[in-house]
């Protein structure tokens, strides 16, 4: 038990992020984590200490939930909603919630879920190649390719908010 | 725009903090304070134990409940379990409602619930007890009124609508909301001529609002008293307040909008303002384990309440 709340206590802040960024809820994301940890619990759990470090397997897990969550919001129709103030409503949170980290996270929902995981796990949890490529069962080769598409489509995206873009455009004003 | 552009462009948009209830129990649990034990560590501490005796299938679990009087000699206490043990993970940090109990038509009305967000489905229904004399009651059960729901979505229906029957002190009784085969969940009533005793929070979670005997002032005059009901525990607190609507009442808002911080908790009451009216409710006990607690409110006046009444719920919806 001790182990398994070492684990917990080093992984809950990074998985909770992780499946926040996929899904846009943190209720989601707190259900998902509880729910993966919860799986290794199971007598019959799918994880392999021998082929798999836990880290791997747990960010592996919680992408496959939060996959099926977005699933099951797609057919109920509901609305893709970011609850990304989490805690409380005071002037200060909605202050620290700002209008840029509304559009980036708008933007990284955009990209096809392949890229978006791609990206999240390289640039917020700075996983390596390779780790990433064991997260999402996949090549090193296609990890490179999803983070290259994937940035190239953020980069379009958010041109608009690229940090000299209006200083520039207004020095070109005759 | 280049690539370092891009990465400052991204670190703009900030997670928000793992929640409480995923992470303070961990940490208390390390620093080994038995007291500090949050609902996260139960659960899985049961799901183990119940793994490594093989007993998981033998188990049942807690989710709270209430207690609270039917008349002066019979006691009642309603506790919400889940068999097994392991399933309780599930539904542990669900939100949900009850209504605690009022006296209508000659006999006692009380409702409650429990909420599965992801299918947006609502487990519950709506009971009375009607007295026959000599501490005996007809215990009914109904289908849940859909007036009492706190989120949009269906009711299901119980899997097992149990036929009204006749309860006195010494009788338990068990209403199914949920039974598959993979999970039960059940509320057990308990009558007793002695009063239960009060077991509220003991983990001593400091997101849980107790109230036990709460009367509520506004204004500093009395408004109502809690009727039957001794005690209600739960993520919020429900005060309905005929003629002004129903006041949600929670210690961590959980992100859902529609909660504002309107007032504190302090030890064995809790104070906040909804207008100008200033609102109190006394206890008899402390309504949390901390102090001076931030109070988030709920005001839907537009909630038809024809009683006075405390009541119990989930934690708020960050979904909303």
């Amino acid at each position: 038990m001790t182990d398994l709340l070492q684990v917990f206590e080093e992984n809950a802040g990074p998985l909770f992020r992780f499946a926040y960024r996929l899904t846009g809820s943190a209720a989601d994301a707190e259900d998902i984590v509880q729910e993966c940890f919860l799986a290794l619990l199971k007598p019959n759990r799918s994880y392999n200490p021998q082929q798999t470090p836990l880290r791997t397997y747990l960010f592996g897990a919680v992408r496959n939930q939060a996959l099926k969550r977005l699933r099951e919001r797609e057919k109920i129709g509901e609305a893709h909603t970011i609850d990304g103030h989490f805690k409380g409503h005071s002037p200060e949170a909605e202050a620290a919630r700002t209008e840029l980290g509304d559009a980036v996270a708008r933007a990284v929902r955009q990209l096809p879920e392949t890229q978006r995981a791609a990206l999240i796990l390289a640039h917020y949890e700075q996983m390596s190649l390779a780790e990433i490529a064991e997260v999402l069962t996949i090549e090193v080769a296609a990890v490179k390719s999803r983070l290259q598409r994937g940035r190239a489509a953020l980069k379009e995206i958010l041109a608009a908010y690229a940090p000299a873009a209006e200083p520039n455009d207004v020095e070109k004003q005759p | 725009m280049n690539d370092s552009e891009l990465e400052a462009l991204l670190d703009a948009w900030k997670p928000p903090d793992v929640p409480g209830s995923l992470s303070l129990g961990i940490r208390s649990r390390l620093r080994g304070s038995p007291k500090r034990t949050r609902r996260w560590i139960v659960a899985i501490a049961l799901a183990a134990a119940a793994i490594g005796l093989g007993a998981s299938l033998a188990q049942d679990a807690s989710l709270g409940g209430e207690t609270g009087a039917w008349d002066n000699v019979t006691f009642v206490r309603r506790t919400r379990m889940v068999h097994p043990a392991l399933a309780a993970l599930k539904w542990i940090f669900s939100s949900g409602l009850s209504t605690g109990w009022r006296w209508q038509d000659g006999k006692l009305v009380g409702s409650r619930y429990i909420y599965d967000r992801a299918s947006r489905a609502h487990y519950g229904y709506t009971w009375s007890a009607r007295p026959l004399g000599e501490g005996r009651y007809l215990f009914t059960v109904q289908p849940l009124d859909p007036s009492v729901l706190k989120e949009d979505g269906s009711i299901v229906p119980l899997p097992h609508p149990p036929a009204a029957t006749i309860l006195a002190a010494g009788d338990v009784f068990d209403v199914d909301l949920i039974s598959s085969k993979v999970a039960r969940v059940y509320d057990r009533f308990e009558l007793s001529a002695k009063p239960f005793r009060f077991s509220a929070n003991p983990e001593g979670n400091p997101l849980i609002i107790t109230l036990t005997h709460p009367t509520l002032f506004i204004n500093g005059e009395f408004a109502a008293d809690a009727g039957g009901v001794e005690e209600v525990s739960g993520r919020s607190a429900i005060v309905d307040v005929p003629g002004r609507g129903r006041f949600v009442l929670t210690l961590d808002a959980h992100g859902d909008p529609r909660f504002s911080q309107a007032g504190s908790a302090q030890g064995n009451s809790i104070e906040f303002q909804s207008g100008s009216d200033r609102f109190r409710v006394e206890c008899s006990a402390p309504v949390t384990v901390g102090a001076n607690v931030p109070v988030y409110v709920y005001f839907k006046p537009d909630a038809t309440i024809r009683h006075p009444r405390f009541g119990s719920g989930g934690a708020p919806d960050p979904q909303r």
